[in-house]
């Protein structure tokens, strides 16, 4: 830590220094000319060269402008590929290598008279040192060597050439970048393909070299990962310096090419030419991230006038390790600017199963694409993905934070379909193919003009993003208003059964998460019958509710819901025949979960046991009957699109409310509602509701509550049901707790850090006052009520512990609630389904005790343990009702 | 009204060590599989509701009142009755306090406060008088045998702390 702020503080003070290895004469020559243009200082020692400056992005511009004027092409070898016999699909694409080539180091040298100090990363710096004295030709006394990390090596290089520099200069010198001379040359790749009547790829044909013939042949690194009839492959490449990224950028733009020219999906030509079992893994991969991304269940994004939309795919394999991209972005149509709004991606190993799917970080995700369009670039984890789970979703900005000239990442499977992706997408917004990188807003607005110039015709995709422009905005919005205000729907379609093998494991796996951050089989379940055959009936002010089967049978589930008839039934309340579902069902939070989830989640009901079961009607009187009042009902309240991340709140705080807000519809209960069944907003929101004759109590802070409810409260009692100062979940919250502890544990961490943020100001804790002992007196019954019968296990102290927890009634919430109902509901009911296996049991005293022994005991309780609460009213009476209301 | 539907399947059970698979409602309070299908009469039926402590085995070498917890909160657990600490020719050291004192007089109560006594001396091997009535306090006696019981847990105290001097020999 000290060694790198010494380092800052002297950065200001040193030279900055590019150093180029492998230097001819003539590069020399070249070097020392446009270092003048740079404004920077060229310092040539035998074959090695360096830019120096006061500040490294001047050493790394110049460094770059020399790379590029190395990688002017050779007309002699691009000769030697275009002498091959014509195949029908012919192209050609190019991969600048500098980006590459060049390896970010730090290396500070400096001189303090005595010795030469060098600090840098070694594992070894007495051989370094012998090593430095060797090539320099200086005695190994001289040099005193710090290291700043002794896991990996800076290269030897970068060392000696800071010692030269500092010799040359006379001043310290930190090295930032090496680069090879002989690396900086652009790699030409021409791509020749065949088909079959079907569209099928019959031959291949595969060229890559630099332009600076070896002769050598090598077909190893250029490996083709789809079934083809006929295959050559020919890579001229004697240093192997042409990387895996330049190799996949070529192939993946390639077949995506030859894939819009037959206008077939770009995804499903790769899958049709992977084979079904051998490349079983990379199908899975693939088919992951397609739903993950929701590529085929989500219409294109329509565009706007000021920008272009598009989306790409790209594919990578080697060995038996895979990795793919699918990136959506807009195109400025002015400014050119490309704006990455979302990346999924994912790596995985293994030929015919993969265990896992690895996700990857946003960090690497963001180095890989700021590097290709030239733009600095962030990345966040999407919001519907878990907190600090590898996540497959990137949620990407473009930052203003300073550029770092270089990442000192190696080029990886993970990252190596990045390029073709972008390229991909940028082709599906623009209509323009990119066939070499980077992707910098000059080139695309230079593309773009040039597309669209007089005389030239708008290229057919920008015409047809147009039309959907002008179609999403006029025509559509006043279709989507008729609709709305229109109380009948057509119904969709019905479908065979989709088959379970139609995702991937992953898929359903993340789905089922899904429904267990939503709790569908809480509602869904009958007492006693089978999961999600529905049939439990809600009781609502309006009457019972029955919920419906939905499991995946044809005849009384949803078997036969395709996925845009389960969409809409989940983000607008109406089923697949077109008729409105009740609210009860909370499709106005549901509204809010993200496509992806929501493809996964039906990728997991449709995977289910599939049950026949009818459950009962629901009826509800004249005129809550007629059904298509809800669609007026729906106008008022029901808010459409997924949600939106605030981003000016953490990652952590944006799942948190996804969760609360979306899957979890927390608010269905702990929002108060209005007269017609809606939930309350604004300042009511989660502050408290109910529901099946239970109080939900409010998540805001609520200065009833003996301690406040913390982050970390919170977290206890949704993942075990029990929380030490506030008490056991009951009622309706048990069996969700009891989905909530099969989520991960970051994503109820989430919720808890959503939720605690509702209550910022922390409440101050108020000592306990005693009870008044007059007032005691009198509720003398209901104490020795108390120790008879509750005492054994709510007692502060003594005994000698029973299985379960014990809850303190002086902190539990029940206790200090407005209203008695939870707490006369626990009496006499008793806790027979615990939210979790540890909470322990409590038995029901409906049949020991009458209404008046049980109000005493109320009393009495709340006069004990919430003395500042004022005392309950009309106990009695509130007891034979909810005796009368049963469990 | 729907007719009442049984849904007795099989629950398997690990009490004293051994496994055994019986078929009984999940909902069923673990004592009355205990007394009725392992025939282990060690724990007695007192109140019913938890309070009295008669019914009271180990969970897991946790105290649990059987009478209100359902036998499928048993199911992954160790069980440990009255039968499990010792018989009547090798009795556990507690029971063999408990003898030696008199500490019963109709004896209702004895399997709760032995089972009590074990779980407090797994904890704390050598509890004070106010220990052992704290620990106790839960479990009820309507003979008023509360001074011998006291000097059976004290004694039972002795003969644990001796017996493992002698393991540890």
């Amino acid at each position: 830590m000290n060694d790198m702020s010494d380092l800052r503080v002297c950065e200001i003070a040193t030279l900055a220094a590019c150093v180029i290895v492998d230097i001819d004469d003539d590069i020399a020559t070249l070097a020392a000319r446009m270092s003048l243009d740079a404004g920077v200082s060229w310092i040539a020692a035998g074959s090695m060269g360096a830019f120096v400056a006061d500040e490294a992005q001047h050493a790394f511009d110049a460094a770059r402008r020399l790379a590029a004027a190395l990688a002017q092409p050779d007309a002699e070898a691009s000769a030697i590929v275009t002498s091959r016999e014509r195949l029908p699909h012919e192209k050609r694409y190019t991969w600048p290598l500098f980006d590459d080539a060049l390896h970010a180091c730090d290396v500070l040298a400096r001189d303090d008279g005595t010795s030469i100090e060098l600090r840098c990363a070694t594992s070894d710096a007495q051989q370094l040192c012998a090593q430095l004295a060797h090539a320099s030709g200086l005695p190994a006394t001289r040099f005193a060597i710090r290291a700043t990390s002794n896991i990996e090596d800076e290269s030897f290089v970068a060392t000696l050439a800071a010692v030269m520099l500092l010799h040359r200069t006379g001043r310290a010198v930190h090295v930032r970048g090496v680069m090879s001379a002989r690396e900086t040359k652009d790699v030409r790749m021409s791509l020749g393909a065949s088909l079959d009547e079907a569209g099928h790829l019959n031959a291949w044909r595969y060229d890559a070299d630099t332009g600076r013939s070896m002769h050598e042949t090598s077909s190893e690194h250029t490996p083709n990962p789809y079934a083809v009839r006929d295959e050559t492959l020919h890579t001229d490449d004697g240093f192997e310096t042409i990387p895996h990224t330049a190799h996949a950028f070529a192939r993946e733009s390639f077949i995506d090419e030859i894939a819009d020219a037959r206008a077939i999906d770009p995804l499903q030509y790769r899958l049709a030419h992977l084979d079904p079992i051998d490349d079983a893994g990379a199908r899975e991969l693939i088919d992951t991230l397609a739903d993950r991304a929701s590529w085929t269940t989500k219409a294109k994004r329509a565009g706007n006038a000021k920008n272009l939309q598009g989306r790409g795919f790209a594919f990578d394999k080697r060995d038996d390790a895979y990795s793919a991209w699918i990136v959506d972005l807009d195109v400025n149509r002015a400014t050119g600017d490309v704006a990455i709004q979302r990346v999924v991606a994912g790596s995985a190993k293994g030929r015919r199963s993969i265990g896992a799917i690895a996700g990857m970080s946003s960090a690497r995700i963001a180095a890989a694409a700021s590097k290709l369009i030239g733009v600095r670039l962030d990345a966040h984890a999407a919001h519907d993905e878990t907190p600090r789970a590898q996540p497959l979703a990137h949620r990407i900005e473009t930052t203003a934070l300073q550029d770092t000239p270089a990442t000192r990442e190696a080029p990886s499977i993970d990252t190596s379909p990045a390029a073709a992706a972008i390229a991909n997408a940028l082709y599906d917004a623009t209509g323009v193919r990119f066939r070499a990188p980077p992707f910098t807003p000059e080139r695309v607005r230079d593309a773009l003009n040039g597309a669209s110039a007089p005389g030239n015709a708008l290229p057919r995709r920008m015409r047809r993003t147009l039309r959907g422009a002008m179609a999403a905005t006029g025509l559509g919005g006043l279709v989507a208003l008729a609709c709305t205000a229109w109380p009948l729907r057509a119904p969709i379609a019905s479908i065979a059964k989709p088959d379970a093998s139609t995702w991937s494991q992953a898929t359903i796996a993340r789905g089922r998460d899904v429904a267990a951050a939503g709790d569908c089989a809480v509602c869904h379940t009958a007492p006693g019958g089978a999961v999600n055959a529905g049939g439990l009936g809600l009781e609502t002010p309006f009457g019972t509710v029955y919920t419906t089967n939905i499991t995946p049978d044809e005849k009384t589930g949803i078997g036969n819901w395709s996925f845009a008839a389960f969409d809409r039934a989940m983000r607008q309340g109406i089923s697949r025949d077109g008729h409105h579902l009740y609210p009860a069902f909370p499709y106005t939070s549901f509204a809010k979960i993200s496509d992806a989830d929501m493809t996964a989640l039906y990728a997991y009901l449709m995977s289910q046991p599939a049950v026949e079961s009818t459950p009962p009607q629901t009826r509800l009187p004249f005129p809550l009957n007629q059904r298509g009042l809800v669609a007026g009902w729906n106008a008022l309240y029901l808010k459409q699109g997924e949600y939106v991340p605030d981003a000016t709140r953490s990652a952590l705080w944006n799942r948190g409310k996804y969760l609360v807000d979306g899957a979890g519809h927390c608010g269905a209960c702990h929002s108060p509602r209005n007269a017609i069944g809606a939930e309350k907003g604004g300042r009511l929101y989660l502050t408290g509701g109910s529901a099946e004759g239970w109080m939900a109590p409010s998540l805001v802070a609520n200065s009833k509550l003996p301690v406040r409810w913390t982050e970390q409260a919170l977290f206890d009692y949704l993942r075990t049901g029990f929380s030490h100062e506030h008490g056991v979940a009951a009622g309706p919250m048990a069996p969700v707790v009891s989905h909530l502890a099969t989520l991960p544990a970051e994503d109820v961490r989430a919720m808890a850090h959503y939720v605690a943020s509702l209550s910022p100001v922390a409440v101050e804790t108020r000592a306990p006052s005693q009870p008044d002992a007059l007032r005691l007196h009198a509720l003398d019954n209901g104490r020795r009520t108390f120790d008879a019968a509750c005492a054994v296990c709510h007692a502060q102290t003594g005994g000698v512990g029973n299985f379960g927890v014990r809850p303190l009634l002086s902190l539990n919430t029940s206790v200090s609630d407005a209203s008695p109902d939870n707490l006369l509901h626990v009496i006499l009911h008793g806790i027979d389904a615990p939210a979790t296996d540890e909470l322990g049991y409590m038995p029901g005293f409906k049949d020991s005790f009458d209404d008046r022994q049980v109000a005493e005991l109320a009393a009495y309780i709340r006069a004990e343990f919430a003395p500042r609460e004022p005392a309950w009213s009309g106990l009695a009476q509130a007891t034979a009702r909810i005796r009368a209301a049963g469990h | 009204m729907t007719e009442p539907v049984s849904n007795a399947q099989a629950v398997t059970l690990t009490v004293n060590g051994c496994t055994r698979t019986v078929v009984t409602e999940r909902s069923t309070p673990l004592l009355y599989v205990l007394r009725n299908d392992f025939e282990l009469n060690g724990p007695k039926y007192g109140c019913g509701l938890g309070q009295c402590g008669a019914c009271t085995v180990l969970m897991n070498g946790g105290a649990t009142r059987s009478c209100v917890v359902p036998v499928a909160a048993a199911i992954g657990r160790e069980t440990t009755t009255l039968e499990g600490l010792g018989d009547i020719h090798a009795p556990h050291p507690i029971q063999r306090a408990f003898i030696d004192e008199q500490a019963a007089q109709c004896g209702y109560c004895l399997n709760g406060m032995i089972m009590s006594t074990k779980a407090l001396l797994d904890r704390n091997p050598d509890p004070d008088d106010d220990a052992i009535k704290d620990a106790l306090r839960f479990n009820l006696c309507r003979c008023g045998t509360h001074l011998e019981i006291l000097a059976a847990v004290r004694r039972a105290a002795k003969y644990v702390r001796d017996e493992m001097r002698a393991c540890t020999r």
